[in-house]
């Protein structure tokens, strides 16, 4: 049997490469419960008992779980219902549709956040949280991103079901839905994450205090900024090896990797 | 045939809800930002005018300088370190995996839960220097963002014919000329595409600059979004929308020639 040659150089590099993509995220962890006292390294929750006792700051973080859960809620059936016109729809629009959504996935916020406030106050959405989902749900990202996955899947598939029945919906249940299943846990994912750490909508698109979402408000929360920083970050990570679980059960033998192949 | 026509139909009127929101909360708001460029000048002046006074705002020359300044660093160590990991994952394909997913994890945490931590690193307060600034800031776009270009990089690799790679071999193709000579232009498309990806976020980067220095980064850092952040707290409708304009139109170029540069290869190949 052949053996792999392995080069250890190399090797090391990269297994200290991916130690520091890891080490912010554990260190955060880390300083969270451990204190440093007289010179002594003591292991304390102090901060985050202060923290789960402020009424002020759970209020933000529920805030931040309201917007981020209606942006998942909100995105993942418009995303599709555009998704599907996109890849199995005709004429010009699609393209027309496609160029717009490409152009304003790469814009950034600050390009039209003044006209966006005048036009939120005109529409009645300033200061309130559908707002901000509704901004999030409409993201240009997660229509591209299950258009890529459903063109994947050959045309014939989508045509024989067809013969069968005229519904979409139910087509799309049968045939698009299960193949789709990886794409839709990152679209989830991924808005999950785009709406919990939302700062410059929220700045712009909120005026009241109470409204606001932690991403903005744990900047002003200086006493308890390790472990303000960590919960903040336990629900995507908490999510994100959630979904690697189930990309995983349904792969059988792979990771989530195995949707780039 | 006319069955076709009435799925298309049916799937237009599916995707109306979608595509009217995205029109109305996307592209009305950046139309209108175009729209007050010429429309919104300050009473008593004229356009060209009020143009030319902008034009020659320190600020707004030094915002757009310090955009593609940093811009160049940021996007050359980012789109470096991401190049040197897919070649480290592509000689290492059995921990390929797991770093894959270790690596796409920075792009998922919110840039508050590390931006304490850089702080306390570099000693960032209001009296530090501005090179300590921009490492900082550097660090925590590299640490972000190339993770995941790398990602993309190595998923390209992984397509790659076995038989030409074992042919250049062959051919007494040393490791790096195999890299640089016939991995990298096979995945000219996917270079693009994560070049994109690290350009697409450098524009976004006023989230993790506020959150480092808030409002007033050092003079050497304060970018073309500063300028609009800080004018729009003034409700300065004219001079928001024209560094909003032309940071539109900057944004265009770079685009239009990426896809153009991707444009190009595909009729080559055909």
């Amino acid at each position: 049997m052949k053996r792999r040659k392995v080069y250890f150089p190399s090797l090391l590099l990269l297994s200290a490469a991916l130690m520091l993509f890891l080490l912010p995220i554990l260190a955060v962890l880390f300083f969270s419960i451990v204190k440093m006292q007289d010179g002594k390294l003591l292991v304390s929750v102090e901060e985050y008992r202060i923290m789960l006792q402020d009424e002020w700051l759970m209020r933000h973080f529920a805030n931040s779980g309201i917007i981020s859960i209606g942006t998942m809620m909100v995105q993942l059936p418009l995303s599709l219902c555009l998704a599907l016109f996109l890849s199995r729809g005709r004429g010009k629009a699609r393209v027309i549709v496609i160029g717009l959504l490409i152009l304003m996935l790469l814009m950034p916020f600050q390009t039209y956040m003044l006209p966006l406030f005048q036009l939120y106050k005109w529409l009645g959405l300033y200061d309130t949280h559908v707002g901000l989902i509704l901004y999030g749900g409409l993201s240009s990202l997660g229509a591209l991103l299950l258009t890529f996955f459903i063109r994947s899947i050959p045309e014939e598939q989508w045509e024989a079901a067809s013969m069968e029945t005229s519904s979409i919906l139910r087509i799309t249940w049968k045939v698009i839905l299960p193949q789709i299943i990886p794409a839709l846990v990152i679209l989830l994912l991924l808005s999950f994450a785009e709406a919990w750490n939302l700062v410059e909508p929220a700045i712009i698109l909120l005026d009241h205090d109470e409204l606001r979402p932690v991403s903005v408000s744990l900047n002003d929360f200086h006493e308890v900024s390790w472990a303000g920083a960590a919960l903040y970050a336990m629900p995507v990570i908490v999510l994100y090896i959630g979904m690697l679980l189930i990309v995983r059960g349904r792969k059988g033998d792979g990771w989530a990797i195995d949707i780039f192949d | 045939m006319r069955r076709r026509t009435i799925t298309s139909v049916k799937l237009l009127l599916l995707a109306m809800i979608p595509i009217l929101g995205f029109l109305l909360i996307y592209v009305v708001p950046l139309g209108l930002t175009f729209r007050y460029t010429f429309t919104a000048t300050p009473e008593g002046q004229t356009w060209t005018d009020s143009i030319h006074e902008i034009l020659q705002n320190r600020y707004f020359a030094a915002g757009f300088r310090n955009l593609l300044q940093f811009g160049c660093a940021c996007l050359g160590a980012g789109f470096s370190l991401a190049l040197g990991l897919s070649w480290l994952m592509v000689r290492h394909p059995h921990l390929a995996r797991p770093a894959v997913l270790i690596m796409i994890l920075p792009l998922l945490i919110p840039t508050f839960s590390v931006s304490h931590l850089v702080q306390e690193l570099f000693h960032i307060d209001l009296l530090s220097r501005w090179e300590v600034c921009a490492g900082a800031l550097l660090c925590l776009y590299c640490w972000k963002y190339t993770g995941t270009a790398a990602s993309i990089l190595y998923a390209a690799h992984i397509h790659l014919q076995r038989e030409v790679l074992e042919a250049a071999k062959l051919d007494g193709c040393g490791e790096w000329r195999l890299f640089f000579r016939v991995r990298l232009p096979m995945i000219r498309g996917q270079v693009g595409l994560s070049l994109l990806f690290l350009l697409m976020d450098y524009f976004r980067i006023y989230k993790e600059s506020y959150l480092l220095f808030g409002r007033y980064p050092p003079d050497e850092l304060y970018l073309i979004q500063h300028y609009m952040a800080n004018h729009y707290l003034k409700m300065d409708v004219f001079r928001v929308s024209v560094a909003a304009a032309s940071m539109a139109v900057l944004c265009l170029l770079f685009f239009g020639v990426a896809a153009l540069l991707l444009k190009e290869k595909r009729v080559k190949t055909k």
